[in-house]
């Protein structure tokens, strides 16, 4: 049987043109976006000039000479990001093993309460761990003292990434135990009869060859930690000080006090997506993938 | 190799010797951080946080004169976040050990956070700066709380009625009818009903669309509390200190805002978006005939808004303004002023420096050039002869409001009460409630919210 | 016996074992699991367990910003059940109620679920490469920040002659009056907001497991003379009714926890709660208001409500499609 490659016949375009359809919200706003990131002023997706001054806020701060730069706050966002994927990976990796391979008593409620963690609206549980940032606050040196992320108590960096470490735990666990489960058991067996640990055979052998599932997990992780508004803006100062990330930072553009200078905040949100842009063209496989663990609905 | 060696060796003890010699002199100078939060409006607004860089210096410059070993180093956040977030953002990070020293915020915060324990009365402190008798005796009114001063009122404003010239002419008015608008508002002789007629005028013959004759503020604030007062409504009582809701006065509040819409063609304005939407329609787009908003916003206008059009000239050319007017001929007009203050946490370590810093700043030449950059008026005794200031026309004309103005009670209730207040508004200018209904609900809220700290007339 | 053991070692390419004590304990040990789910334990508990406790207490307590840092709210005498009553006698209790029931079933059923089966029946029965395109495109919402995301939608809905829709279609349609399309028509743009979000993540767990269907069945449905539509209602939703359980249930948590997208977008609004929903509502009366109204300990009730339904929910879930039959045993774990 030779195909035709596009198999055009009345119900293939039908399926097309549904597509389009039901997709033109998407590519109606990124048209919107890249337009008015260069334009003076747009209506609707006409441009009324084209200018490459909506970018100044790169070399020039927009609200006067005092305020944070952009690549101050590009920094912390990175950080954030980096820190909280770091530990997510390990800490998923870890926990997702043993829940894969190895029988002990509560392994199945601990399934089912990941399943249920994911229930926990983050909004119920914004108070009290405040009072956990505080109580963190206090150790010392792990509390404000570490260079770079400040710490992990309240307003700084490290404490907002492991805030953000703990909702992203059940996600994480789910799709790593994914993986995992696809892997055969046969390097384990050789590997523990020679006498190596459990732990030597998780880092040594099974690590290294779920790196699909590392990758993916990663990206979703960094990309998460990249876009993140609530959780920093709730537990840092301010929308441009030091502990400020890039979605808070944007906010400042779309106050509701200042005039929306929509081109402006458009180049900001651009530069912010730029990250999420390079992972998708050179990622894609692994982000389309990140939910194959659980395709088949067994755990 | 050898002579390298010893080059860096004497390059390395020169750096020693310098370093003791500098660490030695430094141990004389005491260097004290200070960390300032203000909320600022980009750019009008910068000077509430920037005067603090000048008055770093100036203070800086009195303690070396007085051989104080102390130095103050400013750190300065300053953006334009939301009231309410502001004030979640000082609880939380007091409460983590990270308050600013000082804290600029409006007075009617003061009663929450005195009773909490946040920040300082100042009344000893204030004493060894004579420069703070300058400041209006009324102004500090507000920020007293149980007899204590807990703030320095940082600028103050009015809220004018405002008026759209040229759609008055549209509607038939004469020019000297129209300069003459200011002042019979302040004789009592054109009232909050007239210029409701006049709305609707407008309305019917087309000069504007219905639901554009009058708007007030698209969202909660303090404007709506000065029609409160207009109607005879008190939200205080200084005996007690409890918050006042009169069912008569609310009454009258509710059935004039119901009128407005039902009537008069107004109040089309509630829940619209600030910068996409209500300040384009006032002031560049120009279809409402009167508003109420806050002479700040003259500077937002003239900047931002109208930058295309002529910026403050096409405002003075089109834009009227006068006091709030009675309720009824012959009554008083009025307006609100909402007054910001700084505030000492009281974790802050060094008060009397953080005193000083403020007193460097409640002066003439910072205190005018922040009012001037954002169109507040100056808060200073003989401000309006200060020759910097004379040259805001604005702030000049404006300046009588103040005669008339009223302020926000100092409550530590007055959040609940003003939310459930205004919740039935919202719902009497949607159509949800009458105005009876409104009140009922108001005093229902206002008993289930705060129980006995409310007083029901 | 222990010298061949020694050279087997040798020659295995895992021979890079030294013979050092792990950290770890040995495989034999009771213990090891718990090892490694430490890490997760620990962040699990300060940030779960902890502050789950800490809500139930709070809300019955009234810890407000004026008593922050004063009230001592672990002492049960201060503990009332005034919040509750608060919450079930406040007007807008069943407007919010009502409000966050259509939103969760109305996404869940057009977007998180229905949507995302169309599209995944769609992408998976044409040309792959463009399947797979048009899912990346729509995972794409998923990938921008919130705050661009949202930025994106309000241009979309803004007020002619600004507004993309106003402008392009449905002014030339003339069914629009060129209004802020989110004051007159809230709703659509908050269930569109989150549905395009939620479309994807169902999307690509219903394309992985069509396409993992075994191709015989496919091939037999079409020789038996059946169309693409009895096709798919008899051999493919049967085939993935693991995953569409999954999704359903992951979905209709995600949807009544989630309020991010809806505070942005609207805020509640336009107007008094017009398109506030339960989880919102808990937000705002414990972190927001203009003149200073947290109520940390009203909010914590209101969460606590919500938490309560979601867990009652998860369970029944996990009980109706019995999900216990999907958890297999571990692989091997003794040798």
């Amino acid at each position: 049987m030779v195909l035709n490659k596009f198999r055009l016949n009345l119900k293939s375009i039908l399926a097309y043109l549904a597509l389009l359809t039901f997709s033109m919200p998407i590519f109606l706003a990124f048209l919107w976006l890249i337009i008015t990131t260069f334009s003076t002023r747009t209506e609707g997706l006409e441009s009324l000039g084209w200018t490459l001054s909506n970018w100044s806020f790169l070399w020039k701060s927009p609200f006067g000479p005092k305020f944070q730069s952009i690549w101050f706050v590009t920094l912390n966002t990175f950080l954030l990001a980096t820190v909280m994927t770091t530990i997510v990976v390990f800490v998923s990796a870890m926990s997702a093993y043993a829940l894969s391979r190895m029988k002990f008593a509560g392994r199945k409620g601990f399934l089912s309460a990941t399943l249920i963690l994911h229930a926990f609206p983050s909004v119920t549980l914004l108070i009290p761990i405040y009072f956990v940032l505080r109580w963190i606050t206090k150790v010392p040196i792990i509390g404000q003292g570490l260079p770079l992320v400040g710490g992990f108590g309240f307003n700084t960096i490290g404490g907002v990434a492991l805030v953000m470490v703990a909702f992203q735990l059940p996600f994480g666990i789910w799709i790593m135990k994914g993986f995992f489960d696809n892997i055969s058991w046969d390097m384990e067996r050789s590997a523990l009869i020679d006498g190596a640990s459990r732990f030597q055979v998780w880092w040594k052998i099974i690590m290294p060859n779920i790196k699909p599932g590392i990758a993916a997990l990663s990206i979703f992780a960094f990309i998460s930690g990249w876009n993140a508004y609530l959780i920093p803006f709730t537990f840092t100062v301010g929308r441009a000080g030091k502990t400020t990330v890039l979605s808070v930072y944007i906010q400042n553009f779309i106050s509701e006090s200042v005039m929306t200078e929509w081109n402006m905040v458009a180049a900001v949100g651009l530069f912010q997506l730029i990250p999420v842009l390079i992972f998708f063209l050179f990622t894609q496989e692994a982000l389309l993938n990140i939910y194959g663990g659980g395709a088949k609905g067994g755990a | 190799m050898k002579a390298s060696r010893s080059l860096l060796s004497i390059i390395l003890i020169v750096i020693l010797v310098m370093s003791f010699t500098a660490m030695a002199l430094a141990q004389d100078l005491e260097i004290i951080p200070i960390k300032i939060r203000c909320r600022a409006k980009p750019p009008m607004e910068n000077w509430r946080g920037l005067n603090f860089l000048v008055a770093e210096k100036d203070l800086n410059a009195d303690l070396e004169a007085v051989l104080d070993p102390r130095r103050v180093k400013v750190e300065i956040i300053q953006d334009n976040m939301g009231w309410g977030d502001l004030v979640t953002e000082f609880v939380l990070s007091y409460g983590a050990g990270e308050a600013p020293d000082i804290w600029l915020t409006g007075h009617e915060f003061i009663g929450a956070q005195a009773e909490a324990g946040r920040i300082i009365p100042l009344d000893g402190i204030i004493e060894e700066f004579p420069i703070y008798n300058l400041v209006f005796d009324t102004l500090w009114d507000c920020t007293e709380y149980k007899g204590e001063i807990w703030g320095v009122p940082q600028d103050a404003e009015a809220r004018p009625l405002y008026w759209n010239k040229s759609l008055l002419k549209k509607l038939g008015w004469s020019n000297v009818e129209i300069e003459a608008l200011p002042g019979k508002i302040e004789k009592g002789e054109f009232t909050l009903y007239d210029m409701l007629e006049t709305a609707k005028q407008a309305v019917d013959k087309g000069v504007v669309e219905p639901g554009n004759g009058f708007w007030t503020r698209p969202s909660n604030g303090p404007d709506f509390t000065a029609f409160y007062y207009a109607f005879g409504g008190e939200t205080i009582d200084s005996a007690t200190g409890k918050l006042v809701f009169d069912k008569t006065a609310g009454l009258k509040y509710y059935k004039f805002f119901n009128d407005a819409v039902q009537e008069y063609g107004s109040m089309g304005c509630l829940g619209l978006g600030w910068s996409d939407a209500w300040h384009p329609g006032v002031s560049s787009g120009g279809k409402v005939l009167f508003w109420v908003g806050g002479t700040w916003q003259w500077a937002e206008w003239a900047e931002i808004y109208l930058k295309d059009l002529g910026g403050e000239a096409y405002a003075w050319e089109n834009f009227g303004f006068g006091l709030i007017p009675a309720a009824e001929k012959g009554g008083k007009p009025n307006s609100l002023t909402h007054p910001l203050a700084y505030l000492v946490s009281s974790q802050c370590k060094h008060p009397d420096l953080a005193v000083a810093l403020i007193a460097k700043v409640t002066n003439y030449g910072p205190n005018t050039r922040h009012a001037i950059s954002s169109t507040h008026l100056g808060i200073l005794k003989g401000q309006t002869e200060y020759k910097f200031y004379k040259q805001s026309r604005l702030l000049s004309e404006a300046l009588y409001m103040l005669d008339y103005t009223t302020f926000l009670p100092n409550s530590p209730y007055w959040g609940p009460y003003s939310t459930v207040t205004y919740e039935a508004l919202a719902a009497v200018i949607s159509g949800d409630f009458t105005p009876e209904e409104a009140v009922d609900f108001a005093v229902e809220g206002l008993n289930r919210e705060l129980g006995d700290k409310v007083i029901i007339k | 016996m222990s010298k061949n053991f020694q050279l087997e070692r040798e020659k295995s390419s895992l021979s890079s074992f030294p013979n050092t004590k792990s950290f770890f304990p040995k495989s034999k040990s009771w213990l090891l699991p718990y090892a490694f789910l430490s890490p997760t334990l620990v962040v699990v508990t300060l940030f779960f367990f902890i502050p789950l406790v800490m809500v139930f207490i709070l809300s019955f307590t009234n810890l407000d910003m004026t008593n922050f840092g004063i009230l001592k709210w672990w002492q049960p005498a201060n503990w009332t059940l005034d919040n509750y009553i608060k919450i079930f006698t406040n007007r807008f209790f069943p407007k919010i109620l009502n409000n966050t029931l259509i939103y969760v079933s109305a996404t869940l059923i057009f977007f998180n679920v229905g949507m995302a089966l169309v599209i995944a029946l769609i992408t998976t029965n044409i040309n792959r490469r463009v399947g797979f395109a048009f899912r990346l495109i729509w995972l794409m919402c998923r990938l921008t920040p919130v705050v661009v995301y949202i930025m994106m939608w309000k241009a979309l809905a803004g007020p002619a002659p600004m507004g993309v829709l106003n402008k392009h279609i449905l002014g030339p349609l003339g069914i629009s009056a060129g209004g802020y399309l989110l004051n007159t028509n809230p709703w659509v743009f908050v269930i569109l907001a989150n549905g395009f979000i939620g479309a994807s993540f169902g999307m690509i767990i219903f394309s992985s497991a069509i396409e993992a269907i075994p191709k015989d069945y496919m091939i037999a449905s079409k020789v038996d003379g059946a169309s693409t539509w009895q096709t798919i209602r008899y051999v493919t939703i049967p085939m993935i009714k693991w995953p569409l359980l999954f999704v359903t249930t992951y979905q209709t948590l995600s949807l009544l926890t989630s309020f991010e997208h809806i505070m942005l977008l609207t805020d509640g609004g336009p107007g008094l709660y017009e398109t506030e929903v339960w989880s919102l509502t808990a937000y705002h009366r414990a972190f927001t208001s203009y003149f200073g109204n947290t109520q940390w300990g009203y909010g914590s009730a209101w969460a606590v409500i919500l938490v309560i339904i979601g867990v009652a929910m998860a369970i029944i879930y996990l009980r109706v499609f019995k999900f216990n039959e999907l958890i297999q045993e571990p692989k091997i774990d003794q040798l």
